[in-house]
């Protein structure tokens, strides 16, 4: 059973400036699965351990960065919930409707914290067509190629008054910082946040631009 | 594949770049130029630099974030984005 009500860090949508290359790499040298494309040419990827339709968007685009992080909470009922309590911290909410820019997933809620990134919410998100075997299981139905990336596991953003991102993720989210990185005069300056069962599912760094990411981290098993 | 030979022009200093290989590379590889590393992607905008004369070829994308079309056009380029056609001389943008 999950520590917490926001489980992980489901979902990221990232802007690359070569897709044929950056699909390259994530598919033979990361070894994560192509499972389609979206209508407006998007890559939808899962690692071959993973049992959610996708976990990884890749967009092409002119600048290259995070368009969004999605974490995967545990009910329908909880993620009408967080949509309230985010609005009352103060982030306008805005709904994604079911199966639209991302084929499989259910309803997200989405926002910008202060931080400058955009963070979304879901609880409901389809199978994969191929998922791992659960009845008398192989290692892998195929096998992954590269460094046979289990999940997509964490990220660690940059931006500004990352003391109130963390107060977000902490009041609103239920998470925990087992970790903080302060400036000789007490301000916060990094901080790890997890939901009990990962070292950390997310993490920031205070920067004065807003939106960056310093990395997107997958797992894998050695 | 021949050398080519790129001039800091603040310091003067130079070091040779091959031409099938990237200005941020050679700066990398030799140690020398006003750039130490970047992310040889084209995202992270650090080897930003203004080419003030030789010819070259952009053969990657720079990212809009570091690089407007009207930079572009005055020959602020991002190193490791760029291969030389000639000997060059840049400065750091």
């Amino acid at each position: 059973m999950a520590l917490n009500k926001t489980l992980r860090p489901g979902l990221i949508q990232m802007r690359v400036l070569d897709l044929d290359q950056t699909l390259d790499f994530y598919t033979n040298i990361l070894g994560l699965n192509e499972v389609g494309r979206t209508e407006d040419g998007r890559v939808m990827l899962k690692g071959y351990d993973e049992f959610d339709h996708h976990s990884v968007t890749l967009r092409l685009a002119d600048e290259a960065g995070l368009d969004y992080v999605a974490f995967k909470v545990d009910s329908p009922e909880t993620l009408e919930s967080l949509k309230d309590a985010t609005e009352a911290f103060g982030y306008p909410v805005d709904e994604v409707p079911a199966n639209t820019n991302q084929p499989g997933f259910g309803k997200r809620y989405g926002f910008t914290i202060c931080t400058g990134h955009r963070i979304e919410l879901y609880a409901d998100v389809e199978k994969a067509e191929q998922v791992p075997m659960t009845h008398n299981p192989h290692p892998w139905v195929e096998a992954p190629r590269g460094m046979r990336a289990q999940r997509f596991d964490h990220c660690l953003l940059y931006g500004p008054n990352i003391a109130e991102a963390e107060r977000y993720f902490t009041e609103v989210l239920g998470m925990f910082a087992p970790e903080v990185c302060n400036t000789p005069e007490g301000n916060r300056f990094a901080t790890w946040l997890t939901s009990g069962n990962k070292a950390h599912d997310i993490a920031f760094v205070e920067y004065e631009k807003p939106g960056k990411i310093h990395h997107m981290a997958f797992l894998l098993q050695d | 594949m021949n050398d080519y030979r790129i001039t800091d022009g603040a310091t003067g200093e130079a070091f040779l770049c091959h031409s099938d290989e990237n200005l941020l590379a050679a700066m990398r590889r030799s140690g020398k130029g006003p750039i130490k590393t970047g992310c040889f992607g084209g995202g992270c905008g650090v080897c930003k630099v203004r080419i003030s004369d030789g010819r070259y070829h952009v053969f990657k994308k720079m990212s809009r974030a570091h690089i407007s079309p009207e930079e572009e056009e005055q020959s602020i380029v991002l190193a490791c984005c760029v291969k030389p056609l000639s000997n060059i001389t840049l400065i750091k943008a």
